[in-house]
C-alpha cells in the first residue's frame, strides 16, 4: 500500500477522517453487479478474512474490505491488492452469517478497477491463462510461468516444478485433451454466449 | 390479617404487579410519586422490539387497575411492623394496613452532565436519548438551530460500564434503544447518516438482533466501533467527535450535527431505609437470591419487581411485577394455612436463601458519588 507522507514525514493515513465517509461506493458496487452483495448487513465478525485462503498476503481482509466499501474508502480499496489476491472461492460468501457477499464485492470493485485502469497484473494473468487454454484445451504450468514471468519466472518455480513432477503431479510435458476440436468447439459455443 | 397489599411505584412493573393482585381478589394500594401513572415508559415514544407505542401498554396497564387504589403524588416515609402486618406512612400523613410490600420503584436515567467531555448541557446540540424520543415523538428531529440534522452520532454506553462514573453495569436496553431511535430518526429524516458509537452490540432480546441488521441492512445505519473519549463544539454549532476506529485501529475524527447519549439506567434505591432493603455495589436493590428468588427482598413480606433491581426492559418489567404478584399471593396464602396450623416449615427459606449478593462487584459497594 502507498503510504502518503506530508512534509515532515508523518503518515497522513494514520488518522480516519470520519468527514469523508460516504454511501457513494456501496452503491456503486451495487449498481455493479453486486446487487444481492448485502454490504450494509456486515457486523465486521470477521468469519469471511479468518476462513479466507488467501488472506495471509491481502493488504485488506476480507472484513476491512467490505468495511472500507462501506465507508466508501475508494482509494484504499481500488489500490487494494486484495482484489487481485482474491481467487473467488467463494468460502467467505458461503460461511458470513449476515448474508454478505464478500466474493461479490470483490468482483465488482475489480471490475471498476479496472475500467479505471487501475494497474493490476491479475488481468494480463487472465488473458494468458485464456490464450493458453484456448491453444491446447489444458493447461501447461511451466508454459503459462514462461509467457507472464519470463525466463526468471521459470526459473525461479523449477524447483517447486520439479518436485511436482517426481511426485507425478504436473507432467514434464505438454498435455493434452482426449478430443481437442471438440473442445474447440465447445468454447465457442460459450464464448458466444 | 388484613388483605391489603401496597405497591410503591406506578411504572410498567408495579402496575402490572397491582392488576394481578387484583385479580386475584387482594386490595391493592397503589403509591406513585408523581402525578401520572406509568413511570420512564411514559416518556416514550414507540418502543423496542416491535415499535408498540408506549401509550398503548400504559393503558393496557392502567386497564387492569380497576377497583385498585391509586395515591399519586405521595411517597412513603415510615413503614412500621412485621409481615402481615406493616403499618405504611405515606407523606400525605396517611396510614395504611398491609399484610404485604411491594417495592417497584424504577430506576432513574443517567445523568449524562457527569460526563463532561461529551458536552452535555454546555453545547446546544449535545443531546439525551430521552429528549430525542420527545422530538421523535413531536416529529420534530432537529439542531438547536432548528434545522433538520444531516449528521447525527449515536453514543453507546453513557452512564453504563464505566467505572469513571461508578457504573459498572450494562444497562441492557439502550443498544436496542440505539437501534430503534435510528430507524426511526431515517424514517422522519431518509437522507440524515447515523453513525452509532459502540464498543459490543448488546441486543439479546427475542427479535433485537433482527432489528439491529434491520437498521444496516434497510436503513443503512453506520456503526463504528469505539467510544466516544471527548467531543468538541465548532463555531457552526456543529460538533468534532474524537474516538478511535478500533476496527481498523486508527484514531478517528468525525463532525457531526446533533450528538445523542445512548443515557443508561442508574438504580433508585431512596427507600433503602425506610424499608431497610440492602443495595447492591451496583446500587440497585439486593434480592434474596439472583436465581431462584429475585422477588424477594431479605426482608419477609417486602417484595421487588421491575428495574427496582436491575436493568430490564419493558416486556421483562412487566413479567417480573406479575412473578412478584404470584409470590405474593403465595406468601399470604401461607399465612392462611398458618391460622390453621398447617407445617410451615417449607416457607421459611429467607435466612438460607441469602447469598452474599453479586459477586462480581469490580468496585466495593459505594453508594453514588453524586
Ligand atoms: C432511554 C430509555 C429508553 C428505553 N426504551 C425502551 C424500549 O423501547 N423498549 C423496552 O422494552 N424498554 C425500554 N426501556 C426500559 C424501560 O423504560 C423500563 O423497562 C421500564 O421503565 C421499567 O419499569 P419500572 O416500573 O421497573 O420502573 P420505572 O419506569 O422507573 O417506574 C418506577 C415508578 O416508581 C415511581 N417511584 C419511584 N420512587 C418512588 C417512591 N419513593 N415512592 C413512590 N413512587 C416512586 C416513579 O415515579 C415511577 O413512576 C428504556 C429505558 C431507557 C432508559
Ligand atoms: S463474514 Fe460477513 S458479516 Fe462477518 S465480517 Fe465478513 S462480510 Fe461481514
Ligand atoms: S472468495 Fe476471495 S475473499 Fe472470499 S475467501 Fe475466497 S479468496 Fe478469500
Ligand atoms: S445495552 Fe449496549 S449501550 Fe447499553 S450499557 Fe449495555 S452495551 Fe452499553
Amino acid at each position: 500500500m502507498v503510504k502518503k507522507k506530508c512534509f515532515f514525514g508523518i503518515k497522513t493515513d494514520r488518522q480516519v477522517d470520519g468527514d469523508k465517509m460516504n454511501a457513494k461506493l456501496s452503491q456503486e458496487v451495487l449498481a455493479q453487479g453486486g446487487e444481492n452483495a448485502a454490504i450494509n448487513a456486515c457486523m465486521q465478525c470477521g468469519t469471511c478474512s479468518g476462513g479466507c485462503p488467501n488472506a495471509e498476503r491481502m493488504d485488506l481482509l476480507p472484513r476491512s474490505l467490505v468495511l472500507m466499501v462501506q465507508r466508501g474508502e475508494w482509494e484504499k480499496v481500488l489500490k487494494s491488492q486484495t482484489l487481485w489476491l482474491c481467487s473467488s472461492c467463494h468460502t467467505c460468501t458461503s460461511r458470513c452469517p449476515r448474508g454478505v457477499r464478500p466474493t461479490d464485492v470483490i468482483e465488482a470493485v475489480k471490475a471498476i478497477a479496472i475500467r479505471e485502469g487501475i494497474k493490476n497484473d491479475s488481468v494480463r494473468f487472465n488473458q494468458i491463462f485464456v490464450e493458453l487454454i484456448e491453444k491446447r484445451g489444458i493447461l501447461f504450468e511451466p508454459e503459462l510461468m514462461l509467457k507472464y514471468g519470463g525466463l526468471k519466472a521459470l526459473v525461479d518455480q523449477a524447483e517447486l516444478g520439479i518436485k511436482l513432477t517426481l511426485k507425478g503431479k504436473l507432467s514434464p510435458f505438454p498435455p493434452k485433451v482426449k478430443e481437442p476440436k471438440k473442445f474447440s468447439e465447445a468454447l465457442t459455443k460459450a464464448v458466444k454466449k | 390479617m388484613n388483605k391489603n397489599i401496597v405497591v410503591i411505584g406506578g411504572g410498567v412493573a408495579g402496575m402490572a404487579a397491582a392488576g394481578k393482585l387484583r385479580e386475584f381478589g387482594y386490595e391493592v394500594t397503589l403509591i406513585e410519586k408523581e402525578k401520572e401513572l406509568g413511570g420512564n415508559v411514559k416518556n416514550w415514544y414507540k418502543v423496542f422490539p416491535d415499535f408498540t407505542d408506549a401509550a398503548e401498554i400504559i393503558n393496557k396497564l392502567k386497564g387492569e387497575l380497576k377497583g385498585i387504589r391509586v395515591i399519586n403524588n405521595a411517597t412513603v416515609t415510615q413503614i412500621n411492623g412485621v409481615a402481615p402486618n406493616f403499618e405504611v406512612i405515606t407523606s400525605t400523613g396517611e396510614k395504611i394496613d398491609a399484610a404485604s410490600i411491594l417495592v417497584a420503584t424504577g430506576f432513574k436515567p443517567f445523568n449524562a452532565a457527569l460526563k463532561e467531555e461529551y458536552g452535555y448541557g454546555i453545547y446546544n446540540n449535545s443531546i439525551t436519548s430521552i429528549e430525542l424520543d420527545a422530538m421523535l415523538k413531536q416529529h420534530q428531529v432537529q439542531t438547536a438551530s432548528g434545522k433538520p440534522p444531516q449528521k447525527i452520532a449515536m453514543i453507546h454506553c453513557v452512564g453504563s460500564r464505566d467505572q469513571q462514573v461508578n457504573n459498572n453495569y450494562c444497562s441492557r436496553v439502550c443498544c436496542t434503544n440505539t437501534v430503534k431511535v435510528a430507524i426511526e430518526i431515517k424514517e422522519q429524516i431518509p437522507d440524515c447518516e447515523i453513525y452509532c458509537l459502540y464498543m459490543d452490540i448488546r441486543v439479546f432480546g427475542r427479535g433485537y438482533e433482527e432489528l439491529y441488521r434491520t437498521s444496516q441492512e434497510k436503513f443503512g445505519v453506520q456503526f463504528i466501533r469505539g467510544r466516544l473519549s471527548e467531543a468538541g463544539e465548532k463555531t457552526d454549532g456543529s460538533l468534532l467527535l474524537r474516538l478511535e476506529d478500533t476496527l481498523t485501529a486508527k484514531p478517528m475524527r468525525l463532525t457531526v450535527d446533533m450528538l445523542v447519549l445512548m443515557v443508561g439506567m442508574v438504580g433508585n434505591t431512596e427507600l433503602a431505609e425506610i424499608a431497610d432493603l440492602k443495595v447492591g455495589c451496583d446500587r440497585f436493590y439486593t434480592t434474596a437470591h439472583e436465581q431462584y428468588s429475585n422477588n424477594n427482598s431479605e426482608k419477609k413480606g417486602i417484595f421487588l419487581a421491575g428495574t427496582a433491581t436491575g436493568p430490564k426492559a419493558i416486556m421483562e418489567s412487566i413479567t417480573d411485577g406479575r412473578s412478584a404478584a404470584a409470590e405474593i399471593a403465595a406468601f399470604l396464602h401461607s399465612f392462611t394455612l398458618e391460622n390453621m396450623s398447617c407445617d410451615l416449615s417449607f416457607r421459611q427459606p429467607f435466612a438460607s436463601m441469602i447469598a452474599g449478593g453479586n459477586q462480581f462487584c469490580n468496585t466495593p459497594p459505594q453508594p453514588s458519588p453524586y
